[in-house]
């Protein structure tokens, strides 16, 4: 799975405390399976096609050349959120840092 | 206040005071108050003071003051001052129970006197007002980044004081100039005559000219323009767990007012909107803090508004300002809710996060609210206001600025509603079982959540919810702002692109083209200043060490020749002790008293 990461250490500080799970919060543990959240994924993939699909009956009176194609707000939303994806992706491969970078001390010529 | 109780008792100078004043006087006797409990009672007092002069107060100008030359006008009240006074009002509200817990006596001072002198601000009526309320913010929130403690919290706060600092001394020196080329009158924006009206729909500061383009810089650094933004994303998530939510308020929406009152319909910051609605939207995604994620997801949010005042129109406009009305009650229930996740567990990065909903339940629901709000979902206050502005830009033919926003909305689905909250309270489980919220941060959390819910709903006349907040915005006239809210295509369309960004967002967590987070930090423009210029200093530094070094080192061979000479013509064997003979002597001296003679002579002509 791809958002499978390592469980980070708990550290301490004020506030920190573990408490105990309740009766709910214990039942509600299946929501996190990878199966829960595929089944989740694919609710909503059914529901905006659903909503694209709808877009045939429904008369939204568009104003713009852009607001007049097929289905434009659920294509622009889906191509919205996949753009600032893989800008996001872009940015962290040009612009990522160590938490320290301003921090700590240069050696001459050292770039970060 | 019964309008029959005021003029039986002659109490009619009360609606004359600004609604900053009890704040800003709460604020500054909290500092003497040793008990934290009494310092949140008077806070609360202050804020009643405030909201009971808000209420009383009629459309006009108030609390003139002469000084020299110039008018100062202290109290405008109109349509566009009071939306924005009321709900700084409410938001320092909402702050104050947030913080009850909090027992740091300079914060409760600090946190009060910022949100009176932006209450004082927005009331301004002339620019030397505005400038000195514009200060006091300044200087009255860095205290709030800066009680955080250690040293990346102390340097930033000095890097966001030095640039709130630049702000003000532009806009003095536009008020300077804007004062000399215009008689001496230092008027803040076009003003209104009555509730109901607002600004014209032309800029009333032309940025062309120098006053105009100083005033237009400084409210731009404040507002977080491209390139003038470093400071929000640099300094919120440094901020206490309540300084952030306080932060969040006033200054950038101050700004937004600003803006309003003074550049309405000048069409260059439509584009600046555009820009920066998209751009942090990318940061904001990339972020691993998610302090820092709000931070950028609140620059984003301000260029909706940005655009909407450049469009100027009375439905941009309206938009715009709703738009910065609900933006401080969601964004401020974000925060709160980040807040309460650092105190519980000392830390906001989405990397050591996750699965807080078991312990937190409170805090994640009302933090999926204010997501809901940021999404802009039917129901939701956002819904209301952001429809505006879009609306706004395909009614006035902007498409391909109307494309940006569309493309910033499901950023900001993705980054700000999905991310958050997911990564925060769902998503992968940190093992972390952190207590829920205190009860003062709960309480006003569920406020924030009610009130982005409530100001969303259709109501009937008479019940409140949307017809409040539309009914509080400047402009009312039908004609100019028909636009209905909940139509079947609004909500339609809106739920389409909800529910397509959140499918994608979904499957790009399966298929890992979402940017997983990771403890790192995304390098902004302020390089430029923070190791660039930070080098050239350094650099400059060390040359002028070097040549005062050198200029050191030949004063020392100078002054060393020069003494070693004196010390050989004086010393006994030197040439001034050397004996002559006397008819030398004696030729020497007529010489010399010939030479007197002569320029004695010359001179007395």
């Amino acid at each position: 799975m791809s958002d499978v990461q390592p469980d980070p250490p708990v550290t301490g500080g004020a506030n920190t405390a573990n408490h105990g799970l309740s009766r709910l919060a214990q039942r509600l543990m299946w929501t996190q399976s990878p199966i829960a959240r595929d089944w989740v994924g694919l609710a909503l993939g059914l529901m905006a096609m659903v909503l694209f699909g709808l877009d045939a009956v429904i008369d939204r009176h568009p104003h713009g050349v852009i607001e007049q194609v097929f289905g434009a707000y659920a294509v622009l939303g889906a191509g919205g959120a996949l753009v600032m994806m893989i800008f996001a992706r872009a940015l962290r491969a040009v612009a990522e840092r160590p938490l320290d970078y301003f921090t700590k001390p240069r050696r001459r010529g050292e770039d970060g | 206040m019964d309008d029959a109780l005021i003029a039986a008792a002659d109490l009619s100078w009360w609606r004359h005071i600004s609604p900053a004043v009890p704040m800003v006087l709460a604020g500054v006797v909290t500092l003497i108050v040793p008990l934290a409990v009494l310092r949140k009672i008077l806070a609360l007092l202050g804020i009643a003071g405030a909201l009971s002069l808000w209420a009383v107060a009629e459309a006009g100008i108030y609390g003139r003051v002469e000084i020299a030359q110039f008018t100062l006008d202290t109290f405008r009240y109109d349509g566009l001052s009071r939306v924005f006074g009321l709900i700084f009002i409410v938001a320092t509200a909402l702050n104050t129970i947030y913080a009850w817990h909090d027992r740091d006596r300079g914060h409760d001072a600090a946190a009060l006197v910022y949100a009176g002198a932006a209450v004082g601000g927005v009331f301004a009526g002339d620019l030397l007002t505005l400038f000195v309320c514009w200060e006091l913010t300044a200087l009255a929130s860095v205290y709030l980044v800066m009680a955080r403690g250690g040293l990346g919290a102390i340097h930033a706060g000095l890097r966001y004081l030095a640039i709130q600092v630049l702000s003000g001394v532009t806009l003095l020196a536009g008020a300077v100039v804007w004062g000399a080329t215009h008689d001496g009158a230092l008027v803040f924006g076009a003003a209104a005559t009555s509730v109901g009206d607002a600004v014209g729909t032309g800029p009333f500061y032309d940025p062309t000219t120098l006053a105009g383009g100083l005033i237009l810089f400084a409210f731009g650094i404040k507002a977080a323009f491209p390139l003038l933004h470093n400071w929000l994303a640099d300094s919120y998530p440094r901020a206490t767990p309540a300084g952030a939510v306080v932060l969040s308020a006033f200054t950038t929406k101050l700004a937004i007012y600003a803006l309003a009152r003074g550049f309405a319909g000048f069409e260059p910051l439509i584009y600046v909107g555009a820009v920066m609605a998209v751009f942090t939207a990318v940061f904001a995604l990339a972020s691993d803090d998610l302090r820092k994620t709000l931070a950028y997801s609140l620059n984003s949010q301000l260029g909706f508004m940005v655009v909407g005042i450049g469009i100027g129109t009375p439905l941009a406009l309206n938009g715009a300002i709703g738009h910065a009305v609900v933006s401080v009650l969601y964004k401020g229930l974000l925060f709160m809710a980040m807040g309460a996740v650092l105190l519980r567990t000392d830390t906001t990065r989405a990397s050591q996060l996750g699965g807080l909903y078991r312990t937190m339940p409170v805090t994640a629901v009302c933090c999926m609210i204010g997501a809901g709000a940021i999404a802009a979902l039917p129901l939701f206050s956002g819904f209301v206001a952001k429809g505006m502005i879009l609306g706004a830009a395909l009614y006035t033919h902007y498409d391909w600025v109307w494309l940006a926003l569309i493309v910033a909305s499901a950023g900001a689905l993705v980054h700000t509603a999905l991310k958050v909250p997911y990564m925060a309270f769902f998503g992968r489980d940190s093992q972390r079982r952190p207590a829920e919220a205190p009860l003062g941060m709960t309480l006003a959390m569920a406020a924030a959540a009610f009130l982005c819910v409530y100001l969303a709903l259709p109501l009937p006349a008479g019940w409140g919810g949307m017809n409040l907040l539309t009914g509080l915005l400047p402009y009312t006239d039908a004609k100019y702002v028909a636009y209905e809210t909940y139509t079947t295509a609004h909500v339609f369309t809106q739920l389409q692109l909800v529910l397509a960004g959140a499918f994608v967002f979904a499957m790009g967590l399966r298929w890992g083209i979402y940017p997983l987070e990771r403890g790192s930090l995304i390098l902004d423009t302020d390089w430029v200043y923070r190791r660039l210029g930070l080098g050239l200093v350094m650099w400059g530094g060390a040359v002028c060490g070097r040549l005062w070094n050198l200029a050191c080192r030949g004063v020392m061979v100078a002054s060393t020749a020069i003494a070693g000479w004196s010390s050989g013509a004086f010393a006994p064997s030197g040439v001034l002790n050397k004996s002559v003979s006397q008819g030398a002597l004696a030729i020497w001296a007529g010489i010399g008293l010939a030479v007197a003679l002569i320029v004695a002579v010359l001179t007395a002509g």
